[in-house]
């Protein structure tokens, strides 16, 4: 019964199987938020909300997270990002998705600072945060995570965000299609696919 | 390499789409790239780490997402944008989904408990579990939650009337209507026991028919779990209720079936099998066993249909079906096989396509020997329990490479690749992918989990082996359910060079898939041909069908439809039946027939094509038939004719052919008078057959009949060729030959019918008047023929005949059988002729 779908697993409620003529682009809300039109705003904090949560609860090391529910922490996050939405300059498909995440790291950066916690650096998508172990280390351990990082950070911008939109972030490739710029959810699907492919050729060379 | 390179971008895809990876598998057929394959299987692992991250009730649950206080027209994440309905417990609004940016239904109710409504943690709770049904005729559920003292469940929004609104709007329901959306509801209705859960509220208020024609079961508000027996309160309208829920007892899967049968009796007679206007009412119905049979409510409806619908509403629940699948399959067997029947009968009432199928059956009965009864043979047309019959979900397991060279497996895997494709073309016939297929690739062997997996009911799996330059494939088609193999089948075709090997793979692969499709009894195909072309190909059947002896006007159409698509077997195979029904005549009064020989070289390559396209094809089997008629190969003929028929007993247009190519030549009257009524019957619309019947009634002596089917035919189209010319024959053995001059005369047409105006003049005594018709018609022999009959002079009568069996042997085949020349056929040289042209003493 358990057909393979283009649905993320394991939440239901992420599944969009048609993007209704309602949904309106991200970019065109982002032009209407700077205009001040607060459902638009609302809109683009629901629409990145929980890919945004889905990837932060996998990145941050379990101490980071008991500091402060994540989830609130996530979307406060977004909800100040998008009001200073004027500062962000879309440089390509993707960029806004990666803007996001930096803001999130940045955010949780400032509140490890007022917490006066140590940190141990390490340089993971440029975050200095840590200590600690990530579910995703614990998962696979930080060497992989590491090599998985460094491949990612060959590919090119569009690539990158294709694949960690998908795999980390869990965007549905409606979604992912609207955030890459992507005509459709079949050419959102390809690309992932062929940026994998790639990503797989970069790790190999990584290790050799 | 390449298949490797296939190999890794399956991989990524699966590991995108989330999908499950057999990795041993996959990392021992990757070969040298294994590293990479172990790169995608770490990827694979940080998709699900961040999956499961997520994965808890944090998306169902989280509050509003505002940082503003909730103006009054939303809840929660939704933005309520108007009420569509209202319900005895809340009400039904349509709403956007902000976060998912997307249009819902919300139900909302009040979350204070009511002592009859249902309780709020219930409601979550069974909301949370009817997520979990996914089935396109059941309503989504996207959550359920409580905010404040309300409690909301969203849902998929469906546009549309539920089926209760569309009866009170006078909408009536006919018999293939219930039973459709009876089928949608039993596979509907079977998704919700899938789950474990039981629906409860069966009604036709709870249905909506959407503006897409697609039938959803709505309304889950008193859906329990299958296995809490625990609780028995009076859920569900008392109309729709089951007697022994109504006594007590708690709901089962009968008692859903049940509820299901009301709905379809209702929509049927707009009433219901136990009625009353209180609950009490109901409930002494009940122990008196009071209730209004089916037919009795509406007598028109079919018994086969009235019979699943009174086992489904049995007052014994252990007389109902044991599960809903049974009652699909039983509603599968009414519901008429979609496609073609449509096509030619589409202007016809819905009660005739009826006829069409039942009588269908019967004559493929009859040419076949078939004894069992029609229910039986309903069954095996339709396709019948098990369950693959009624709906074949068909999945290709990679095949085995048995050649002793390891390096064929590309071969092997293009086969299996071939098959799948070859399967699409099967009308009605799902087939999984060929990532779903290749994912299985070398796994042990575990049919039910297969079955389970791909959501499959049929396997087909098997093991190509080149030896030398030969490629043998053995192919079985499995059945799931019991691992019984249904069917299997060895091909093998000789390699003549490298690039050969794609053309051989597809012939063989389609051979394997033409020989299913019998074995299925899927026998239609479908053709992907464009939009246009079908339309001038649709114009041109018209002309045929409708008129037989116009069929020289679709040559033309034809041609054209196959210079925008030269593989379009239909095409190609009308265009062959159309050469040869030029033919039939010859030679004719205006010169528009052409001779047989030239016709079959026409015909001959494109039924063959047609047949290497399509085996299946019944018209390419008919124009086969039709060629060995004229070269009087009488038994091919036969042979071809009933399998063209038994492939699709509703096309009735080939019975005239087969009658008059074969039958009636063959001197079978009654067996040509038989089948005609068949084609009535089926068809009473169609002028052209019911012509033919009238003429196989005059060779059999029924002029009444004869009279009365011409009259008909005349009364729908006053100027349809040659239906005067029946009446005309028809009055003139009934000896009223003025009427019968009358009618041969009439319109011009005089020229076309000198031979029974010159019959008529010898038997009524202008004996010159006949003999100048005979002697001025030497060209054209069955005139002379049939006026020296009429005058006795059966010497010159055989000579004519001797004369058109030189050039057209069929037609004197035929007229050797019919009544115009009945005196002759006890004649020694009748004998001699018919062994001249093979027909049976």
């Amino acid at each position: 019964m358990d057909m393979p779908d283009d649905r993320p697993r394991g939440d239901g409620l992420a599944s969009i199987s048609t993007q209704s003529a309602e949904a309106e682009s991200t970019m065109r809300l982002l032009d209407r938020a700077r205009g001040g039109d607060r459902e638009a705003l609302d809109r683009l904090v629901s629409r990145h909300l929980n890919p945004l949560k889905r990837w932060a609860r996998g990145r941050l090391p379990r101490w980071a997270r008991d500091l402060a529910d994540t989830d609130d922490l996530v979307q406060d996050t977004l909800l100040q990002t998008f009001k200073r939405i004027g500062d962000f300059e879309a440089r390509g498909p993707g960029a806004l998705q990666a803007y996001l995440r930096q803001a999130v790291v940045n955010r949780v950066r400032d509140e490890l600072r007022k917490k006066g916690r140590r940190q141990e650096s390490t340089d993971l998508d440029g975050l200095e945060i840590d200590a600690g172990l990530s579910p995703l280390e614990e998962a696979i351990g930080r060497e992989s995570v590491e090599r998985y990082e460094r491949a990612l950070a060959t590919l090119k911008e569009d690539e990158r965000e294709a694949i960690v939109g998908r795999v980390e972030m869990g965007y549905s490739y409606e979604e992912l299609a609207d955030v890459l710029g992507k005509p459709s959810s079949e050419a959102a699907r390809k690309a992932a696919r062929r940026a994998l492919v790639r990503l797989t050729q970069e790790m190999d060379r990584d290790g050799s | 390499m390449l298949a490797n390179e296939q190999l890794l971008d399956d991989l990524a895809g699966a590991v995108l789409d989330g999908d499950a990876i057999d990795w041993a598998e996959a990392e021992s057929s990757a070969g040298a790239d294994v590293r990479l394959v172990r790169h995608l299987r770490l990827v694979a692992s940080v998709a699900q780490v961040h999956r499961e991250a997520l994965s808890d009730a944090t998306l169902t649950s989280s509050g509003p997402v505002l940082t503003h206080a909730t103006p009054p027209e939303r809840w929660g994440h939704l933005r309520l944008l108007e009420r569509v309905g209202r319900g005895a417990f809340g009400e039904v609004f349509r709403a956007w989904d902000t976060r998912l940016d997307r249009e819902v239904a919300l139900k909302l109710l009040a979350a204070a408990p009511t002592a009859s409504g249902p309780q709020p943690g219930t409601i979550i709770q069974e909301g949370r579990l009817l997520a979990r049904v996914r089935h396109p005729n059941v309503v989504t559920i996207h959550g359920a939650e409580q905010i404040g003292d309300q409690i909301g469940l969203w849902m998929e929004f469906v546009r549309g009337h539920t089926l209760e609104q569309l009866l009170r709007q006078g909408t009536v329901f006919t018999g293939a209507d219930v039973v459709k959306i009876g089928l949608d509801l039993s596979r509907a209705v079977s998704a919700v026991h899938a789950a474990g859960l039981l629906h409860r509220d069966i009604k036709a208020h709870n249905v909506t028919r959407a503006e897409d024609g697609r039938v959803v079961l709505m309304d889950f508000g008193t859906g329990k779990e299958l296995d809490d027996n625990s609780s028995s309160d009076l859920a569900g309208t008392p109309l729709y209720l089951a007697p022994e829920v109504m006594a007590g007892q708690p709901a089962t899967v009968r008692s859903d079936i049940y509820s299901l049968g009301v709905l379809l009796y209702h929509l049927l007679t707009n009433s219901y099998p136990v009625r009353g206007r209180t609950i009490r009412d109901v409930r002494r119905a009940h122990e008196r066993n009071e209730r209004v049979g089916l037919r009795t409510s509406r007598p028109e409806v079919r018994p086969a249909l009235a019979r699943v619908i009174e086992r489904a509403i049995d007052p014994q629940p252990e007389r109902r079906y044991a599960n809903v699948e049974a009652l699909a399959r039983d509603l599968a067997v009414l519901q008429r096989r979609p496609g073609v029947v449509r096509l030619m009968y589409g202007l016809a009432a819905a009660a005739a396509i009826v006829v069409v199928a039942a009588l269908a059956s019967d004559v493929r009965a009859r040419l076949t020997g078939d004894n069992r009864s029609l229910g039986t043979r309903f069954a095996s047309m339709f396709g019948l329990a098990p369950n693959y019959r009624a709906n074949p979900l068909i999945a290709v397991l990679p095949f085995r490479n048995a050649s002793i060279e390891l390096s064929n497996s590309l071969l092997v895997e293009s086969v299996t690749d071939g098959l799948i494709q070859q399967l699409a073309i099967i009308d009605g016939l799902e087939v999984r992918s060929r990532t779903s297929s290749f994912l299985l690739k070398d796994k042990p062997r575990d049919l039910a989990d297969i079955g389970r997996r791909l959501n499959v009911n049929l396997v087909i799996e098997g093991d190509a082996r080149l030896s030398g330059n030969r490629l043998v494939i053995n192919a079985s088609l499995v059945s799931i359910e019991d691992d019984r193999p249904v069917w299997s089948d060895t091909v093998d075709r000789e390699l003549s060079s490298e690039g050969d090997v794609v053309g051989v793979v597809e012939h063989l692969t389609r051979k394997i898939v033409n020989e299913l499709r019998l074995k299925l009894g899927r026998t239609q195909r479908q053709y992907k041909t464009d939009i246009p072309t079908y339309e001038i190909f649709l114009r041109a059947l018209a002309l045929r069908d409708a008129r037989f002896f116009e069929t020289i006007k679709a040559i033309p159409l034809f041609e054209e439809v196959l210079r925008r698509d030269p593989s379009y077997a239909p095409a190609l195979a009308a265009l062959a039946l159309a050469h040869g029904d030029r033919s039939r005549n010859y030679p004719d009064a205006r010169g528009t027939a052409t001779p047989p020989t030239e016709a079959d070289t026409q015909a001959e390559p494109l039924a063959l094509k047609a047949l290497e396209i399509d085996p299946l094809l019944p018209e390419a089997h008919a124009a086969i038939g039709g060629i060995h008629a004229r070269a009087g190969r009488w038994a091919q003929a036969e042979e071809s004719y009933r399998r063209a028929i038994s492939l699709q007993p509703n096309l009735t247009f080939l019975y005239g052919s087969f009658v008059f190519y074969a039958l009636h030549p063959l001197g079978r009257l009654d067996e040509a008078l038989s089948l005609m009524q068949d084609a009535v019957r089926a068809d009473p619309l169609s002028p052209d057959a019911r012509r033919l019947l009238g003429r196989v009634q005059i060779s059999v002596g029924h002029f009444d009949d004869a009279l009365a089917n011409c009259t008909l035919v005349l009364e729908q189209d006053p100027k349809y060729p040659f239906a005067g010319e029946i009446c005309g024959l028809a009055l003139m053995f009934k000896g009223r030959t003025d009427e019968a001059l009358a009618w041969f005369n009439k319109g011009g047409r005089a020229d076309l019918n000198e031979h029974w105006i010159g019959y008529i003049y010898a038997v009524t005594g202008r004996r010159a008047e006949a003999e100048a018709l005979a002697a001025r018609n030497t060209h054209l022999p069955h005139r002379p023929a049939m006026i020296y009959a009429a005058l006795g002079d059966k010497d010159r009568a055989f000579e004519a005949l001797e004369a058109l069996a030189l050039v057209n042997p069929y037609r004197a085949a035929y007229y050797l059988s019919v009544r115009e020349l009945a005196t002759l056929h006890d004649d020694p040289r009748a004998a001699i002729l018919r062994q001249k042209l093979s027909l049976p003493r």
